[in-house]
């Protein structure tokens, strides 16, 4: 196969951002309905705390396990679909769940070491493999037009910016940011207060090696 | 005889040509690489103990000032931690939970993925220097099959060997311990037998190292079990013990020159910033930039160089069995 039919760098990057985009629909949803649904800044802070729950812990839960069934059932993300790219194993086989997982756990995180060198590696490479690929014989190849992903992409950039300028001003309508402000800057002011306060009652060693208190000379 | 200089040169020449070595050197550093920080900085702790110090102070304080002292810091101390206490407690139960179990599956989850990439990148690069050495093409898929052909036997094998060692040793110390039961002379006995327990101990902790390196590389060069290769690895470990040990300290070596080698050039760089800044402000703060710049670059490639390393250490390992092999087998 000549090279030009492999996925290319920019085609397989813009479908990586396309689809990290769209799962980032979810936090940004989740955000929404606590500011929609909050009834009290104690409730929004705990929506908050569950939201970076979400991030830390469900997102790549969730990134993971919809990078692999794709993978499975569709021949690769919806970025890729979008791109016309297809994973197809080199020997032409179905792809299995155990090439599945070392594709995405064990290849991204070997392409991820040193600066993501193993990603870099698609330009490298002859048939425009990164570290994963090769480790899961897999390749990505261009099957159809990307033109779908050129149309989806803006679409969902645009759709992202309304939903942000969305909960910005709900948010600003319900006086959920300038009580969220007001909670910080207390927090901050009690935070400081006690750092103050121990770095002012440190005791302090005379020459004789005596303790003498900062308060004594009232 | 062992020639320990023709094997590292020949692994010179093997690392130094086929760049799918470093790759799997690479993961297997950054996996096998130490890794959990201490926990609490020393700023926090300090401040801890600074708390202490103000409380006890004022207890000694004279009443009237101890008082003065409560209506100036106490209200504003009592309400940053009632602020602080009230958050943590209007948290619900169902959270902490969740997170908890989180942190327990995050933390398995990461357990395996690392025993997963240490056993799969060390059958890699055991399989792919041989492969190296009889000038057949190295590749990543070759290494990645082999790899995940014998991941599973490499962990159980190191994994029986060493528990059963740990089990053993604690079940020694506890009985030892017993010892201190007996009126008198039990302590004697106790130190006496402690002693010697520590000997024995080190000796059989050298023993079973030598006996898991050779076992690994039984698995992926001969492709055996692990229930085979404990008992032939056994065998092979009396009749080449020394050998062993010897390659061993060589391979140590090399990894201890190496990382005294980068530790050095970061100390003269930070040396060569102090002392420009003694000289001159400015050209200081020129050398800072260079220096610093140069510091970073140290820092980031040492990883690629620990993987280098990691992958010349382990081509001597194969190239040291298939010299023993010549001879032993």
């Amino acid at each position: 196969m000549e090279k030009e039919k492999y996925g290319s760098f920019l085609r397989r990057l813009l479908a990586y951002l396309f689809d990290q985009l769209l799962l980032f629909l979810i936090p940004l949803f989740l955000l929404l309905i606590i500011v929609y649904t909050c009834s009290s800044l104690k409730s929004f802070w705990l929506g908050l705390l569950w939201l970076l729950w979400e991030i830390l812990f469900l997102q790549q839960f969730l990134i993971t396990i919809y990078l692999i069934l794709t993978f499975l059932w569709f021949g690769g993300s919806l970025g890729k679909y979008l791109a016309g790219l297809r994973i197809e194993k080199e020997d032409g086989q179905k792809p299995k769940l155990t090439d599945a997982l070392i594709r995405y756990l064990v290849g991204y995180f070997v392409s991820g070491l040193f600066f993501g060198l193993g990603f870099w590696w698609i330009l490298k490479d002859k048939k425009r493999k990164a570290f994963h690929d090769h480790f899961a014989k897999t390749v990505v190849v261009e099957k159809e037009s990307s033109w779908p992903l050129i149309i989806a992409l803006p679409s969902l950039i645009v759709l992202l910016s309304v939903l942000i300028i969305n909960l910005i001003s709900v948010g600003r309508d319900r006086g959920v940011w300038q009580g969220a402000g007001k909670d910080l800057s207390i927090f901050g002011d009690q935070l400081s207060q006690i750092i103050l306060q121990e770095e002012n009652l440190s005791p302090k060693t005379l020459p004789d090696n005596k303790i003498n208190s900062p308060l004594e000379f009232r | 005889m062992v020639d320990y200089y023709k094997i590292i040169q020949r692994s010179f020449e093997i690392v130094k040509k086929n760049k799918a070595l470093w790759v799997f050197g690479l993961v297997l550093a950054t996996v096998t690489s130490g890794g959990f920080s201490g926990g609490g900085s020393y700023t926090s702790s300090g401040k801890t103990e600074n708390l202490k110090k103000i409380f006890e102070q004022k207890e000694k304080l004279p009443k009237p000032v101890t008082e003065k002292l409560s209506q100036v810091l106490g209200l504003a101390t009592q309400n940053s931690y009632q602020f602080l206490t009230d958050i943590l407690s209007s948290i619900p139960l169902s959270f902490w939970l969740v997170l908890i179990l989180s942190i327990i599956l995050a933390i398995l989850f990461s357990l395996i993925l690392r025993i997963f990439l240490t056993n799969w990148a060390k059958g890699a690069l055991f399989y792919l220097a041989t492969d190296a050495d009889k000038g057949e093409e190295v590749t990543l898929e070759k290494g990645s099959d082999y790899g995940r052909k014998h991941w599973l036997n490499l962990f159980i094998f190191d994994l029986i060997l060493w528990a059963s060692f740990f089990l053993i040793s604690f079940s020694i110390l506890i009985i030892l311990f017993l010892f201190l039961l007996i009126p008198v002379i039990g302590p004697f006995i106790f130190v006496l037998l402690l002693v010697i327990f520590f000997f024995v101990f080190t000796a059989s902790a050298i023993f079973l190292t030598v006996w898991s390196v050779l076992g690994e590389l039984m698995i992926v060069l001969e492709d055996l079990t692990y229930k085979t290769a404990l008992s032939f690895s056994l065998e092979l470990t009396k009749k080449v013990f020394w050998q062993t040990l010897l390659m061993g300290i060589i391979n140590q070596g090399i990894g201890c020159l190496t990382s005294l080698f980068m530790g050095l050039i970061t100390i003269v760089i930070i040396m060569m910033i102090a002392f420009s800044f003694i000289i001159n402000p400015f050209f200081g703060l020129g050398m800072a930039i260079i220096s610093g710049t140069t510091l970073i670059l140290i820092f980031v490639f040492s990883l690629l160089f620990s993987g280098i390393i990691k992958a010349l250490t382990t081509t001597n390992w194969v190239l040291f069995y298939q010299e023993i092999k010549k001879t032993s087998f």
